[in-house]
């Protein structure tokens, strides 16, 4: 499943990165630590989070993640917002909780991290 | 929080002593924590972008997190970040957190960090002092050592 597909499945809106839709994703995590993304994130997944300042962009970049995903209505501030486009980081907002997006999101049949 | 990476800056700005303190203020709700190293210190330019995620001076890379993670911690439980630093001088980092906030990120354990400190950097001091109204608390590596 790529990020376009998932984007209109559970309706999310594109704020950044919108260039890079065709990313075929690979499961998904969801944490509001950076430093425990940082360790368990993989590659082609999607992030899940309630954080909006840039360290979540860097984040991102370093874990190579395909997509970051604002849970609960949030908006990313304006900082990480430039960021993200400077970095051509995909940045995706869902009105949906986390535990329910990531809910949909499961049921979709993209996976958790596997330790 | 962050105490470990904040002061692994220091050490690698050369410094040879660092002094950690912890403030807490139960009257003004205010937990501070300051670190001061005499390292090589930065320039004005290199002060005023520290905190920035995209923002390192590491050979090969391009993105350091450790001030800035700092800085989003004491923003987000409603305090204050701040550097200050000149060249030759060495640097003080200032975080400042409200006490009583429920996103108040808790310390960690201080004593681990500190033994991880001491033992890896064998060329470096630390001093370590907390404080909380009259009561003061201090670790100074250079009596350890010297015991
Ligand atoms: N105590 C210090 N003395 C001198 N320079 C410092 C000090 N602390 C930070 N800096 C400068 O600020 C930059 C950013 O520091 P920060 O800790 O945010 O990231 P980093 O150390 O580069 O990478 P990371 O912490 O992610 O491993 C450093 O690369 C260094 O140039
Ligand atoms: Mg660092």
């Amino acid at each position: 499943m790529n990020l376009r597909q998932i984007v209109q499945e559970v309706r999310l809106e594109v704020r950044a990165g919108g260039s890079a839709l065709e990313t075929e994703v690979q499961g998904g995590y969801a944490s509001d630590i950076i430093s425990d993304v940082l360790a368990n994130a993989r590659q082609g997944t999607l992030w899940i989070t309630h954080q909006r300042h840039p360290n979540i962009v860097a984040a991102a970049v370093l874990r190579e993640v395909a997509a970051i995903v604002l849970a609960n209505g949030r908006e990313p501030e304006e900082e990480a917002l430039r960021k993200a486009r400077e970095e051509n980081v995909t940045l995706l907002v869902s009105s949906l909780p986390a535990y329910e997006l990531a809910g949909r999101l499961f049921g979709l049949g993209l996976p958790g991290v596997k330790k | 929080m962050h105490i470990l990476d904040v002061v692994q800056n220091s050490v690698r700005a050369e410094a040879k002593l660092v002094e950690i303190t912890l403030s807490g203020d139960q009257e003004q709700d205010l937990l501070t924590l300051e670190i001061r190293d005499d390292g090589k210190g930065m320039d004005s330019e290199t002060c005023a972008r520290a905190s920035d995620p995209f923002f390192t001076t590491k050979p090969g890379r391009r993105i350091g997190l450790g001030l800035a993670l700092l800085a989003q911690a004491a923003r987000e439980a409603e305090g204050d970040f701040q550097v200050a630093s000149r060249p030759e001088a060495g640097t003080m980092i200032a975080a400042s957190f409200r006490w009583s906030h429920p996103d108040c990120k808790p310390l960690g354990d201080i004593t681990a960090t500190l033994e991880t400190l001491v033992t890896a950097h064998r060329g470096v001091d630390f001093v370590y002092e907390q404080r909380e109204g009259a009561e003061i608390a201090r670790f100074d590596s250079r009596e350890v050592r010297r015991a």
